[in-house]
């Protein structure tokens, strides 16, 4: 909260200096979401296989190049015979920049968490983000690659958080004639738990998305 | 004086000296004094001898059709009428054109010499010394010149006598003007050479005039040719098609992030089995790509082929342009023509 608190503090001055007005933009998210972890990164003894679908959204304000937004993902994932079931969400907050119109730059806190009856697992990192954007047909059709890295990160576990990083590629098509875009993307987290031997947990995610505004 | 002009007279005679042009004019100017001084033998001996026995004396012609007229007014008033004759017959045949003035001479002189033109048929050819003329464009003139009338052919040939062109067949009544314009009978312009402007009669007869010639050197110059227009390059000429660039560039933009999609797993989760779910994206991806690259495939750009089109009429017109002109100028070639002596023609000749 403090890391936020004085990444606001480090944009406010931008905010209040730029000259357009800020504009909201928001995504609607559907998708499937694979996770895969070794020993008990989601709290369960041995490896475990867990996919199901999730919905979400993110919402922005962007002011001339600079963004703050805040999102949110869940559903509920489940073993392939379904006996094991977990409510799965995920939080983050962030704030964006632009310096060059192909190129945005990130950096938040993220939350993610493995809700049962009786325990929760959670993840939080603070994540910074690039994302490379390369329009494929201009102004209609974008691709993007973006890869993130935790800069810390904590887990409710005994053997703690190690390296958390991950990647995203995707495209982006703006129908013509119309306020919103859709998006078709796939990402990976890698989350390692600190020591040898201890173990990970890789998320896969595929979604669709509809965006309105500029993002 | 008139005693030393009558001395002086004698002492020429008799020396036989051989005179310098400067010795022509002076003495033909004393004798025509002692012909005004009714001394006609000194002014016989004075202008004879001013006259020379060759054509080497220096008298100019003008001169020496002064000299030839008072030597025969001279003799005629001595009563050698077959002198005088003699006298104006040289004078007709040095210059076919030329009269004794009637305010100097009198009547029974002017008659004579009028006989004696009559029966002495001479013609000549009087070219200026250097002419320069583009040919087709300008010409090169002579004047025929004919003390009666006189049918004759002027015709240019090269020096061995290999004709060239005719340039005037028919009457002379006194004279004519014959031009040339610098070509042969070809058409194309005459070459560098030695060439006779010859002016023949065309009837021959032992009591016709002699044909007349005159050597002509000429020399070409050729003019200078206009450079061609440089040509088109881009620019100015405007692109026909778009440009492959940015087909190329969507392609990559979507097979890289499609690769990227594909690739995340083994960049971001070493040693993890990933799901299928990636190759979906990837190639939708590539796919997008694909479709970028043909959205922007080179195309015709129709503004810009007609602007270079009414680009390249302009330049071609200009070319064109220049192209006659350096053909006009290539076949207006400057010639200098150098004219020697006219001089009489050798009877094989003609």
């Amino acid at each position: 909260m403090i890391g936020l608190i004085g990444m606001l503090a480090l944009t406010a001055p931008a905010i209040a200096g730029s000259q357009g007005r800020p504009t909201l933009a928001f995504r609607g998210d559907a998708g499937f979401v694979w996770v895969r972890s070794d020993s008990a990164a989601v709290g369960t003894a041995g490896a475990a296989r867990l996919r199901g679908p999730v919905l979400g959204g993110e919402g922005r304000v962007v002011f001339n190049g600079f963004s703050v937004g805040v999102g949110l993902l869940s559903g509920t994932l489940q073993n392939g015979d379904q006996t094991v079931k977990r409510d799965f969400i995920e939080g983050r907050l962030l704030v964006a920049a632009r310096p060059v119109p192909w190129l945005e730059m990130s950096v938040g806190p993220f939350v993610r968490a493995y809700v049962t009856d009786s325990s929760t697992g959670r993840w939080v990192f603070w994540q910074a983000r690039a994302r490379v954007d390369a329009p494929i047909v201009t102004a209609s059709l974008t691709s993007y690659v973006e890869l993130w890295r935790a800069l810390s990160s904590q887990v409710n576990l005994v053997a703690g958080a190690g390296r958390v990083q991950g990647g995203e590629a995707g495209v982006v098509y703006q129908p013509p004639q119309r306020p919103f875009r859709l998006r078709l993307a796939y990402r990976v987290d890698d989350a390692a738990l600190r020591g040898a031997g201890s173990g990970s947990q890789t998320l896969e995610a595929i979604s669709v998305a509809i965006i309105v505004g500029g993002w | 004086m008139t005693r030393a002009t009558a001395v002086l007279a004698i002492s020429l005679l008799c020396c036989g000296a051989r005179v310098l042009p400067a010795q022509s004019r002076e003495l033909l100017g004393q004798g025509v004094k002692a012909y005004q001084a009714l001394e006609y033998d000194a002014a016989a001996a004075l202008l004879e001898q001013s006259l020379g026995r060759d054509s080497a004396s220096g008298l100019a012609d003008s001169l020496r059709a002064r000299a030839l007229t008072y030597l025969a007014a001279t003799e005629l008033f001595r009563g050698q009428r077959d002198s005088a004759v003699g006298a104006f017959r040289q004078l007709v045949l040095l210059n076919p054109r030329y009269r004794p003035d009637e305010l100097i001479f009198p009547p029974q002189v002017t008659n004579l010499f009028q006989e004696v033109r009559r029966a002495t048929r001479a013609i000549a050819v009087a070219v200026p010394p250097v002419t320069e003329l583009r040919t087709r464009v300008e010409r090169f003139t002579a004047r025929v010149l004919a003390s009666s009338l006189a049918d004759v052919a002027v015709t240019l040939a090269q020096e061995d006598g290999t004709p060239v062109r005719e340039l005037y067949k028919g009457p002379v009544a006194d004279s004519v003007v014959v031009t040339w314009d610098g070509l042969t009978a070809a058409g194309a312009p005459a070459d560098n050479g030695r060439y006779l402007l010859r002016v023949t009669p065309r009837t021959l007869t032992a009591d016709g005039p002699r044909a007349r010639q005159v050597l002509l050197e000429v020399k070409q110059e050729r003019p200078d040719t206009l450079a061609w227009p440089p040509p088109l390059t881009t620019p100015p000429l405007l692109p026909e098609r778009t440009s492959s660039g940015p087909a190329f560039r969507s392609l990559a933009a979507g097979l890289v992030a499609g690769a990227a999609a594909v690739a995340l797993p083994s960049i971001m989760a070493q040693g993890k089995d990933a799901t299928g779910a990636r190759f979906a994206v990837g190639a939708a991806v590539g796919v997008a790509g694909f479709v970028g690259f043909f959205a922007h495939k080179p195309r015709p750009l129709a503004a810009n082929v007609r602007a270079n089109a009414s680009q390249r009429d302009a330049w071609k017109k200009k070319l064109d342009a220049v192209k006659a002109e350096n053909a006009t100028r290539l076949r207006m070639v400057r010639l200098v023509v150098r004219a020697g002596p006219e001089t009489i023609a050798e009877r094989g000749s003609e």
